[in-house]
């Protein structure tokens, strides 16, 4: 997909701990648990979803993400405002990991 | 220094104190209270290693001139030359703003101290620095952290709090830790602090094993931060700088932290990580690329200093 303007996901990746090329040491950005569930970690990736899904078709993301969304999750999300549907499913504890 | 000694020294003193080796600054203090979180602690980690015989300089010392043709610093008296400290000692001219502590016995180098551990690789070096057990690369918490864990009284998520991109590897660990983004953004209010999206994410997170705790203490930590953040001292703060933009992002977060720490007694241990230590080339002497990276350390830690003497006069 041809990406017009970068310096959004570039603001992004700085926000979300792993700006681009700018790692610290030479062995990458951690893949652990450890690095990453942490409250303010938690807490921009959720900022982050809800910009991302601005707009978003909150049907549409539900069914690309399939099975992966719990049942519960469905569920509360369903009940939820229409606005923030797309949002919650994109900021769910399911969408924290693989 | 052991762990050990430096966590009685830490836990025994009262006033500003300790640089803790060539990579890292600590200071503590008391200000007389009987909180647990009362003594603080800000780690200060130089990360690159910085050539700490040109930060507190042997100048007295023929040897170091000698073997340091071309970057040594020279001795007091000189343009650019080293402060004089203890007629044996210089310290960098860059760091000008910590003399009236030095002077007032509140400044203390711990000098030729670190790591046992002889690795040439500055990654695992710093790994080291981090988790405290050097040598040993599957430590998997931090050492700030784990004493976080050892710390009388109750611990919140704010306790123990870090500026940067990510958690530190020396926050890393079990207990509940805040990071906070470099500059402005670090203080900024989030979505989540909008009623209706903090409801509908409350309710997703609610009772959820794995991530219902760690999303909780986010939500606490980020009030505890913007409440401290917006307690009045931050006008304050800006007014202090006349709104003129500051050399590097340091004093600017370090400033930051002073307010967060005026504001919320909760925080007791702090910890930034500042880069670009590693001048193996041009370092410079009086001035140069360690001089240039020294003067925005100087007049962080001065802000920490006025923020604290502030304090003091609350007190």
């Amino acid at each position: 997909m041809p990406m017009p303007e970068v310096k959004p996901l570039v603001g992004i990746l700085n926000r979300l701990g792993m700006p681009l090329y700018g790692c610290q040491t030479p062995d990458g950005y951690k893949n652990t648990e450890g690095a990453w569930l942490n409250p303010d970690g938690l807490s921009r990736r959720i900022s982050y979803a809800l910009a991302l899904s601005n707009g978003a078709d909150a049907d549409k993301v539900q069914e690309a993400l399939g099975t992966s969304v719990s049942k519960q999750t469905a569920a509360i999300v369903a009940d939820s405002n229409e606005r923030l549907r797309a949002a919650m499913l994109l900021g769910s504890p399911d969408f924290m990991q693989r | 220094m052991q762990r050990r000694q430096f966590l009685n020294a830490f836990a025994a003193s009262a006033g500003l104190m300790l640089p803790l080796g060539p990579h890292a600054w600590a200071a503590t203090m008391a200000p007389g209270s009987s909180s647990p979180t009362a003594k603080k602690l800000i780690v200060v980690m130089l990360r690159g290693a910085v050539d700490g015989l040109n930060v507190v300089a042997p100048v007295a010392d023929p040897e170091y001139a000698r073997l340091r043709p071309n970057i040594a610093l020279a001795r007091p008296g000189t343009e650019d030359s080293a402060l004089n400290l203890d007629g044996y000692f210089g310290l960098h001219p860059a760091l000008a703003p910590l003399m009236p502590l030095w002077e007032q016995k509140k400044l203390a180098f711990v000098h030729a101290s670190g790591s046992p551990d002889a690795s040439r690789s500055h990654f695992d070096a710093q790994d080291y620095m981090e988790s405290a057990t050097p040598g040993v690369k599957s430590t998997q918490d931090g050492w700030m952290n784990r004493l976080l864990g050892s710390l009388p009284g109750e611990t919140t998520p704010t306790r123990a709090l870090s500026i940067g991109p990510v958690m530190p590897r020396v926050l890393s660990g079990a207990q509940p830790a805040t990071n906070l983004a470099n500059g402005a953004a670090g203080t900024r209010s989030t979505p989540l602090d909008r009623p209706q999206i903090a409801k509908a994410f409350d309710a997703l997170y609610a009772g959820n094993e794995r991530y219902g705790k760690v999303y909780q203490a986010g939500r606490k930590a980020h009030e505890e931060v913007m409440a401290a953040a917006n307690g009045g001292m931050m006008s304050e703060m800006q007014a202090a700088d006349n709104g003129a933009p500051l050399p590097n992002g340091f004093p600017d977060d370090a400033g930051r932290l002073a307010t967060l720490m005026r504001n919320n007694p909760n925080i007791q241990l702090a910890f930034v990580a500042l880069g670009g230590w590693d001048t193996h080339a041009n370092q410079g002497a009086g001035t140069g690329q360690l001089a240039n990276r020294l003067q925005p350390l100087g007049q962080g830690w001065r802000r920490w200093r006025s923020a604290w003497a502030h304090c003091l006069t609350i007190r």
